[in-house]
Order: structure tokens, then sequence, then C-alpha cells
């Protein structure tokens, strides 16, 4: 079977890379229209503070001539892509459901089968986040700026962390969605909404409505990767990535990987007991 | 040893019971027929031959141990519907048994979809009832399995290919394979299989070898010119096993003295009086009939 997840994780990468290659190619051609200004690279300082306001290629080359861009802003785009490429991909045990007649009659044991399916989807998910850093260096590389960006080594702690957000969302899918026969690509419509309108309840104040209710939509918030991505994208982020502190703790990254496993685990015990 | 050994199986979904304490064997080298209405537990019975349901109680081996993946190297499955992936080709399918199977035979694969026309760039989606059926009996001949479960093997088929799959049959029991299959055309049954069984109701009502049973009773049949009389007398005789009138006809199931059976109905004096012998189609309506009586044979 390992065959058709591979050929099923290929193809998905396949229409990720290409809708994402399509953005990007279309941003590229429309840089020549575009009007470029210091403050879309520089978070906290306007154009007009900085003096500097540009329109085309030209101008956009010599903007980034003169500033330096955190190389691990683009790091934590391509992650955020990565763990939506990450639902795309959450429902695939629920998807073999129509084939467990084939899929089970082989001689390969069901917790391989899960754990081979979560394996090939894994390294589709990283592998979506390689391509999409990549497509993000692409217009850098056109304009020949990529030695203006500055890496840091809290690049390595975002890339833990968005994909341990990644791998949580698509492993709490995988746990609700395994026994679905159908309706699985639906259920992960739904998370969006869920924890999205879960996200923006996190702040609802207690005064009006109640202790009780806050307490659990914080407590339902631990799981919700909406909330750990809001994180990596907090305000102000650009400004202290390379002195203030990180973006989300230690303790949100082990919490991810944590929940990311358990789901898994869950998945792969419900499988195993599954009745055809 | 018999390649497939159920004893006792019982399986209960809730409380509904779908399969109640049926014990089956199947040996080397020999096909089952497994017959019976909508219903009757067949496909129950196959889920948990193959774990793909728990049994709620009973024991179930296939060469002599608890199934397990392992055993899948050299059991292969067809279902009744097809549970292929409809956006891979049929080579895709076949790469996947290629690489799933260390006993697969791809010139035996090559010469099966010969037989079976089929196109192995085309996607599963695109292919008939039949021609995915054909696909799924490709896939499980091509690894020369030493124990088949089928269920309608033949389903969509058109006759000459049911004529093909019927053929596979038989000559994989030749070889050596255990069969165990069901199909509603009690004529394919009858032409490959050594033994049925027949379930109703949860239950296995009949077992035997084929041309046993076929022997062991004889059908009078009557033609009245009105509708046939009612024979109280002949019903309760320990000749006969089952009457059934049907209009214009009466047709007595004869345990033995049939002739005699014959003479007495003659008496009564119907357009005509056949002696029978019995079909396999006769064997299965008995047992699934309402007045049948459960393990018969």
């Amino acid at each position: 079977m390992y065959y058709f997840y591979y050929l099923r994780a290929r193809k998905r990468l396949i229409v990720f890379s290409s809708i994402l290659g399509a953005i990007v190619l279309l941003n590229i051609a429309l840089l020549p229209f575009s009007h470029v200004g210091q403050s879309d690279f520089t978070v906290g300082v306007s154009s007009h503070e900085s003096g500097y306001s540009f329109g085309g290629i030209a101008q956009l080359h010599r903007l980034l001539q003169t500033i330096r861009i955190p190389f691990v802003i683009l790091v934590t785009i391509a992650v955020a892509l990565a763990a939506i490429f990450g639902t795309a991909a959450a429902a695939s045990l629920s998807g073999q459901n129509r084939h467990l007649h084939f899929e089970l009659t082989r001689p390969t044991s069901r917790r391989r089968l899960a754990l081979t399916t979560f394996g090939m989807d894994a390294v589709a998910i990283a592998a979506s986040s390689v391509v999409a850093l990549v497509l993000l260096l692409v217009p850098f590389a056109i304009l020949g700026s990529l030695d203006r960006l500055d890496f840091s080594p809290e690049s390595f702690f975002v890339v833990a962390f968005g994909l341990g957000i990644a791998f949580m969302w698509y492993g709490l899918l995988q746990a609700v969605t395994v026994r679905m026969r159908g309706g699985g690509g639906a259920a992960v419509g739904i998370s969006w909404a869920v924890f999205v309108t879960l996200s923006a309840m996190h702040n609802l104040p207690a005064s009006i409505v109640g202790e009780p209710v806050v307490w659990i939509i914080h407590a339902l918030n631990i799981f919700n990767p909406i909330v750990y991505l809001g994180k990596l994208f907090a305000p102000g982020y650009g400004a202290h990535v390379t002195s203030g502190p990180l973006p989300g703790s230690i303790e949100n990254l082990i919490t991810v990987w944590i929940i990311a496993l358990v789901a898994l685990a869950i998945a792969v015990v419900q499988r195993e007991r599954m009745e055809v | 040893m018999n390649a497939i050994d159920i004893a006792h199986l019982t399986k209960r979904y809730g409380t509904q019971l779908a399969v109640d304490d049926l014990s089956l064997d199947v040996a080397d080298g020999s096909v089952c027929g497994l017959l019976g209405p909508n219903g009757a537990g067949k496909s129950t019975t196959f889920k948990c031959l193959l774990a793909l349901a728990q049994p709620t109680s009973g024991a179930i081996a296939v060469a002599g141990a608890a199934v397990t993946p392992k055993t899948f190297d050299y059991l292969a499955y067809v279902p009744e519907m097809s549970a292929l992936y409809e956006n891979f080709t049929v080579a895709q399918h076949l790469e996947v048994t290629r690489r799933s199977y260390a006993a697969y035979d791809p010139a035996r694969a090559a010469e099966l979809a010969a037989t079976f026309k089929l196109d192995s760039k085309k996607r599963i989606g695109k292919l008939s009832k039949g021609q995915r059926t054909a696909v799924a009996l490709v896939l499980a001949f091509s690894i020369r399995p030493r124990v088949l479960v089928l269920d309608e093997p033949a389903s969509g088929l058109d006759p000459i290919l049911q004529r093909a799959v019927l053929d596979l049959i038989i000559d994989a029991a030749a070889g050596g394979a255990a069969v165990l299959f069901s199909s509603h055309q009690i004529g394919q049954v009858e032409r490959a299989a050594d033994t049925i069984a027949v379930m109703r109701g949860g239950r296995l009502v009949l077992r035997g070898d084929i041309d046993t049973l076929k022997g062991d009773e004889k059908v009078v049949e009557a033609i009245f010119s009105s509708d046939a009389p009612s024979v109280n007398g002949l019903a309760s005789d320990a000749r006969v096993r089952r009457v059934e009138r049907n209009g214009r006809i009466l047709r007595l199931h004869v345990r033995s003295d049939a002739d005699g059976v014959a003479r007495e109905i003659q008496a009564l004096a119907p357009r005509t009086v056949d002696v029978l012998d019995l079909t396999l189609e006769d064997i299965f309506l008995g047992a699934v009939s309402d007045d049948a009586v459960p393990g018969g044979a």
C-alpha cells in the first residue's frame, strides 16, 4: 500500500506547489506595477517615517540594498503554509475507509499501514514547508537580493514550532475522522471554522460571558492550532526577532508536539480496533 | 488439516445476531460454495474470517493458525463491492500487489489481464462494475494463493468471463488451493463447488457434498388440470421430506421410494407425474424455505 500513499502524497504536494508557485509568479509579474515602501519590510517604521517610497522592480531592488530582512519571517510564512497543507492531508485515514476490504486484506498490519500513512504525510508536510520557503526565496533571487536576508538561530525554533503546529492539526483531524466513512474533507473545513471561532473568543472578558465559559474556551484553545499560529505571527514579531523573546515559548513547542503525538496514537488505536 | 476452519462462530451487532454458532471447514484442494438469501450472514462470515470484524465468540483458523496480517501472504480475497482506488490505474494496482506479495507472478497477472481484456492504463473509476471485479480477480489470482475467499466473484461479468472465473476457481482448487466463495447464481456454484454450505438467518442450515445431497432425494412432480389437491397423508409420510403446492403443480421431496410415492400420486389423476433428480436449486430452496429443518444435512 505504501506505493499508493506515496502517489497520493506526491500528488498533493504537486498541487500545493503549483498553486503556491502560481501565486509567487503572479506577484513577480505584477512587481513592475507595484508600489513598494520600506514599511513593507520592516515592522514599526512606516514609509513616511523612513522617507522611502518606491514603485517597480528597480525601486524595490534599490530598497533591498538599504535594508536587511529577517530570514525567520520567510520561515514563519513557510511553516504556516505547511500547516495549511497538513490540513489538506489530514483526512487520509478516513479517505481509506472506502477501500478497507482492499487495504486490510494485505499482508501488513493495520498499525503499520496507519504509521506509513502518517510517515508519508509527514514527509509531504515537511517538504511543503521547504517548497514554500524556496518559492518565497525566488523573488529575492530574481532581484539579486538573497544576501540581504539575515539568518538567525531562531529560525530553527520557528521550524520546530511551526511543524509542530502543522502535525498537531493534522493529528487532531486524523483522530476525529479515522472512523468516518465519508465527510473527512468536510471535517477538515469545519475544523477551520471551529478553531478560528475559538481563537476569536479567546479574549472574551469574563465579565461578559462568565468565568466558566472563559475557562472552557481557554482549555479548548490548548488544542487550537490557530492560537499557536497566532503566536508565530504575534504583533511586533519582526522587530524583536533577533533580540527579543521567541514567538511562542518552549512550553508551547512541547505542548503542540505532545498533542500531535497523542492524537496520532489515538488514531492508530482506533484504526486497530475498527470493524469493517 | 483444513485450510479454513470456522468453529462455533457467533457475531452480534448490538442486539442483532448476524451469525449464530456457525461451524464450517474447507479442505485444501476443494471448493465450497456458500449460499444463502440476502441477510443470511454470508458477508459477516467473510468479514470475521478475514479479521475485518471481531467475532463475538468462536474460533477461526486459516492453515491451522489464527488470522494475522501474515495470513494474507497466501490468502486472497475478492469482495463483492469494489474496494479498489478509483483514481489509480489498473497498472498501479498491479504495482501495489507486486510490492506487497513475494509470490506475485507478473506473467500470470499479464495472462489474466489479457483474459479479462483489461486495459492496464485505465483508471479504476473509468471501469464498469464487471471490469472492476475482473481487476480484483487478477490481483487475487496473480499471487497464486493457497486460500481464496471470493464474494460474488462473477458479479457483473458477461457469461464468457463468468465461465473464465469458474475455470480459474476449479483450476486453483486442482492446484491445491482451498476456495470459499459465495454466489447468488446457483448454476455457478453447481459447476465449481464440491461442497455447499447454506446459511439462513445467520445459521448454517445445510452443509454437504453436492453429489451426496443430490443423491439423497428425488423430486416427484405432478401437474394437474386444475389446482393441485392437498396430500395431507403424504405430507406426514416418513418417505416425504417436504410438499410444495403451487397452483396446478404438486412437488414432493422424497427421501426414499420415489417410484412408490409417484404411483400414489398417480391415483389422484394428474395430467403428468415425473420422478426428477434433485437440482442444487431444489436443495437450496428446500434449505431456506420456511419449513426447512435447520442442519438438515
